[in-house]
C-alpha cells in the first residue's frame, strides 16, 4: 500500500536538485548528439515541478491510484525536447535518437481518426546514459528514464499554447473550444504539409 | 534464511539444462527448490552477496516499442508472486528459454536462480554453471546431494546476471552481468549466448554513446599531453583498434592493450568518474570513423598528405595568404621512404 502523498511529495522534493543536475547534463548530451544535426530550432530539458508531480500521483486508473511508487514509475520527472523546422527532421532525430539512447519505449502520437486534429509529436523514453546516472547512482531512488519529445516548430506551438491556456487530457471542454482548437491544430498541420512539400524540393 | 549481508532469501531454484534438441516434441527440464540449509545452498548465498561486486558489465533488457520484454516480466513475476509453486512456473519459463538458446558448443548448463530481499530492495541473481553429468546420469532427478560437488569443482566459472531495485511495473530495467567462463580476452568480454540470447539485454551503454564518449576521452588525453612518444603511442592504439575489428572494448580494456600504465593513470582520471572506464560497449564503426578517421590535404604543388583528423588542429596550421591557405605540418619526423616503384610495378607484383 502506497504512503500518503505528503510522503511522496517530501521523497520528490529531496530528489529534485538532483534530478536539475542530470537534466542539465542530458541536455548537454543531446546539444553534442545533435551538433552535426541540420534545422534543429531547440534543445531543451526539464524537470517535473513539485505542483505538476503532485497532480500526477492523484491520477487513477480502473478506480485505484496509478502509481504505487511514483518517484519510481513516473518516466516524465525529467523530460526532454527537441524541436525542428521540418517533419523529415523530426523523422530524421527520432531513428537517430533512437539509436543513440536506450529505449524502452518510442510512439509516433498522432489522433486517432484521419479527420480529427490535435497533439502531435515523436515520443520516445529513454534510459538515463549510464555516464550521466552512475555520478549520481548513490542516491536513492533516481528514475531510470526521461521522457523525450521531438516536435516541429507548429507541433510545438500548438501544443505549448494550448498547454498555457490550461488545457490538458480529460478536461471537459466547450464544444466551440474544442473545435476552435482542432481548427489551429489543422493549420498547424497545414503547414508542416506544405513546409515539408518545399522541402522535398529544395533538398530531395 | 539470512545471507551474511542479511537478504532474506526467499526461492533457490536449479534446473539442469541441456543442449536444445532438434525434435519437436517438448523437452521436460529437471527443476529441483532448494529449501533447506546445506553447504550447497551456503555456497550460493555467498555468490548472492558479491553478485553486484561480480557482475562488471551493465546491461539493461532490450524492449519492444511499448516497454516488453517477456524475459524481465518472467522475472517481475518471480519477484511478484509469493506462491513458490507460481515462481517456480515463471522460474520455468527462464529455464526454457535457456534450453533454446543452448546449443552443443555451450554445452550442458546448471541454472540457478537467487531471489532475495532487504529492506525496500528486491535482488534476483540468475547464474550458470558448466554442467556436471553426474548429476544426470544419477537418475531422472536433479540430485541435491551432488549439487556441492557440482559448485566446488567448477565453482569459479560461471555466468551471472544480477538484477536489484524496488518493485514496480517500471523497475527492474537494468543489470549487471559477468561472464567468468570466458577466457582473459579483450575482444570477447561477455558471450552473446549469455545477454542477448538468453537474458535478452544489451550493454546498458548504446554504441554510439560509448564509442563518442571514448573519443572524446581520448582525444582529450591527446590534446592534453605535450610528449611526442605518448601522442604516438595513442594514436597508434587508436588506428590498432580499427584495424583488428574489435567488437566490444572498454576504455580500461583499451589501456591494458595498447598503452602503458602511466598514459592508463592520465585517461582514467579523464574520465572522471571510474566508472566509464570499465564500461563494456559495443564499437560504432561509422562513428569511429567519422571520430578517428583521416584528413586527405592535396597541395598545389603535387604532395598529398594524410593526417588523422582528430589531431588536426594540433599539427596543421592554415593560413590566409592573398586569399589562398598556406599549410604547415608540424611532426617529428618517424621514419622517411622513397618509394620507387611506379604504380604499374605494384599492379604487377600484387597480381602475382
Amino acid at each position: 500500500m502506497r504512503t500518503d502523498n505528503k510522503e511522496q511529495v517530501e521523497l520528490f522534493k529531496q530528489i529534485r536538485s538532483t534530478l536539475v543536475d542530470i537534466s542539465a547534463e542530458i541536455e548537454a548530451e543531446l546539444k553534442e548528439a545533435l551538433t552535426d544535426k541540420p534545422h534543429v530550432d531547440k534543445i531543451s530539458c526539464r524537470v517535473k515541478t513539485i505542483d505538476s508531480y503532485t497532480g500526477k500521483i492523484n491520477k487513477e486508473e480502473d478506480g485505484k491510484l496509478k502509481y504505487e511508487t511514483p518517484i519510481k514509475e513516473i518516466q516524465d520527472l525529467i523530460g526532454a525536447r527537441v524541436v525542428v523546422y521540418y517533419k523529415q527532421t523530426a523523422d530524421e532525430i527520432f531513428e537517430y535518437l533512437s539509436k543513440y539512447f536506450s529505449i524502452v519505449e518510442r510512439t509516433r502520437i498522432i489522433p486517432d481518426e484521419p479527420s480529427k486534429f490535435g497533439y502531435e509529436g515523436l515520443h520516445l523514453v529513454c534510459f538515463i546514459s549510464p555516464i550521466i546516472f552512475n555520478k549520481y547512482k548513490e542516491e536513492n531512488l533516481l528514475p531510470d528514464f526521461f521522457e523525450l519529445q521531438i516536435k516541429t516548430l507548429y507541433q510545438h506551438a500548438w501544443g505549448q499554447a494550448e498547454h498555457g491556456l490550461g488545457y490538458k487530457p480529460g478536461v471537459k471542454l466547450e464544444t466551440d473550444e474544442k473545435r476552435k482548437l482542432a481548427f489551429i491544430a489543422a493549420q498547424s498541420w497545414g503547414a508542416d504539409e506544405i513546409l515539408s512539400d518545399l522541402y522535398n524540393r529544395k533538398f530531395n | 534464511m539470512l545471507t551474511k549481508n542479511n537478504f532474506d532469501i526467499k526461492f533457490i531454484y536449479l534446473a539442469y539444462v541441456p543442449p536444445r534438441h532438434d525434435e519437436d516434441q517438448p523437452y521436460e527440464i529437471k527443476t529441483l527448490l532448494l529449501r533447506t540449509n546445506n553447504k550447497a545452498t551456503e555456497y550460493l548465498h555467498n555468490i548472492f552477496d558479491v553478485a553486484l561486486n561480480d557482475g562488471r558489465i551493465e546491461i539493461s533488457f532490450t524492449a519492444d516499442d511499448q516497454q516488453g520484454n517477456p524475459f524481465r516480466e518472467n522475472l517481475i513475476n518471480i519477484l511478484k508472486k509469493s506462491d513458490n509453486a507460481q515462481k517456480k512456473y515463471h522460474a520455468d519459463k527462464i529455464a526454457q528459454k535457456l534450453y533454446e538458446v543452448t546449443d552443443q558448443r555451450n554445452g550442458t548448463g546448471l541454472l540457478v536462480i537467487i531471489e532475495g530481499e532487504k529492506a525496500k530492495s528486491k535482488r534476483l541473481v540468475i547464474v550458470r554453471f558448466k554442467g556436471d553429468e553426474g548429476l544426470y546420469n544419477h537418475g531422472k532427478r536433479l540430485k541435491i546431494d551432488y549439487l556441492p560437488e557440482v559448485f566446488t569443482k567448477k565453482s569459479k566459472h560461471y555466468k551471472l546476471a544480477v538484477f536489484e531495485d524496488i518493485l514496480t511495473s517500471k523497475s527492474f530495467w537494468k543489470g549487471h552481468a559477468v561472464d567468468k567462463q570466458i577466457s582473459t580476452n579483450m575482444h570477447k568480454q561477455i558471450s552473446d549466448f549469455w545477454v542477448s540470447d538468453f537474458l535478452s539485454c544489451k550493454p546498458a551503454i548504446t554504441s554510439l554513446q560509448g564509442t563518442i564518449q571514448f573519443s572524446k576521452i581520448i582525444k582529450a588525453v591527446l590534446v592534453k599531453t605535450s610528449d611526442v612518444e605518448e601522442q604516438e603511442a595513442i594514436i597508434s592504439g587508436v588506428t590498432n583498434l580499427k584495424s583488428k575489428n574489435v567488437k566490444r572494448i572498454s576504455l580500461n580494456d583499451f589501456c591494458n592493450r595498447y598503452l602503458p600504465q602511466e598514459l592508463t593513470e592520465r585517461i582514467k582520471s579523464e574520465t572522471k568518474d571510474d566508472s566509464f572506464f570499465n564500461t563494456v560497449f559495443d564499437l560504432e564503426n561509422d562513428t569511429y570513423r567519422k571520430e578517428f578517421g583521416k584528413t586527405v590535404l592535396n597541395l598545389v604543388n603535387g604532395i598529398t598528405a594524410y593526417i588523422p583528423s582528430f589531431t588536426y588542429d594540433k599539427y596543421v596550421t592554415e593560413e590566409d595568404a592573398n586569399g589562398k591557405k598556406e599549410i604547415t605540418i608540424r611532426g617529428r619526423l618517424a621514419s622517411k621512404k622513397l618509394n620507387t616503384e611506379t604504380k604499374s610495378e605494384k599492379t604487377a607484383k600484387s597480381v602475382q
